[in-house]
């Protein structure tokens, strides 16, 4: 595994925003579908089951072990995906992707914004979730992800 | 104590608790070891949570469930009398057996 970070951190109002891109060697298509639909999350970020249409309820399990539910605020096909995630002790985050073209390539960037302001530690855990879907898309076995965090979090406390 | 008592009611919910007496777990590790699928194990740790015998502790995506004993603690204190009821009947049988060893009885 490369040392390379892959995730920032930027405040905002009352806390901060998770920012995490990567490229990958696929189409814009193919990426698409591995972040909106459920077979192919299942394998990389999360189980997700529900009603899958923009307004619609959620049920989300993170690799991470994170669970809640989630509503799609925004589906956008292929470039746009937001969905709201709020945790059962109330707490609320938006994640938004989007998606672009980079020449034979996509790109993927991922935030998550609402988050507490002191955010290191969730940033190194996005940049578990983007090399597990680099896994996932090559037909590699993805990460035990606790272990990878783990290992991803002096690097980024560092940072902070 | 009711909510307790509610909460160990349940056999899966008891082999939850067991199994986190091991250390903390995650729900994921959780549904790995028990034969229990994992949306049947996140409810039986909110109702575990809600009897205040399990905390989850969460640091930024990553939540882990372990055990909290002290309303275990209430229960053995309210066994407490209880056990002293144990204690007196075996008492007896105890001083039943030593009769009976003093005065064999006579075999024909």
């Amino acid at each position: 595994m490369t040392d390379r970070t892959l995730s920032t951190v930027r405040p905002e109002a009352g806390g901060a925003v998770v920012h995490v891109e990567d490229v990958y060697d696929t189409s814009v298509a193919d990426l698409w579908s591995a972040i909106s639909e459920p077979d192919r999350l299942a394998r990389w970020l999360a189980v997700v089951s529900g009603d899958l249409r923009v307004g619609g309820t959620l049920r989300m399990r993170f690799t991470s072990s994170w669970e809640g539910t989630g509503e799609v605020l925004v589906c956008d096909a292929p470039h746009h995906l937001v969905v709201a995630s709020r945790e059962e002790d109330g707490s609320e985050t938006v994640i938004e992707a989007r998606i672009s073209p980079e020449g034979e390539q996509a790109r993927l960037v991922v935030e998550e914004r609402g988050l507490p302001t002191d955010a290191s530690d969730y940033a190194a855990g996005w940049q578990v979730h983007l090399e597990d879907l680099g896994a996932a898309l090559a037909g590699r076995e993805t990460s035990d992800w606790s272990a990878r965090w783990r290992q991803l979090i002096p690097s980024y406390r560092r940072e902070g | 104590m009711d909510g307790v008592l509610q909460a160990i009611g349940d056999a899966s919910r008891r082999t939850v608790l067991d199994a986190l007496r091991g250390g903390p777990r995650t729900v994921g590790e959780l549904a790995e070891r028990l034969p229990i699928a994992r949306p049947g194990v996140s409810r039986h740790l909110r109702v575990l949570r809600e009897a205040g015998l399990v905390e989850v502790e969460a640091r930024a995506q990553f939540r882990v469930y372990s055990i909290r004993a002290e309303p275990l603690a209430e229960l053995d204190r309210w066994l407490d009398d209880y056990r002293a009821l144990w204690g007196t009947r075996l008492d007896a049988l105890h001083t039943e057996i030593a009769r009976g060893k003093r005065a064999p009885r006579s075999t024909s």
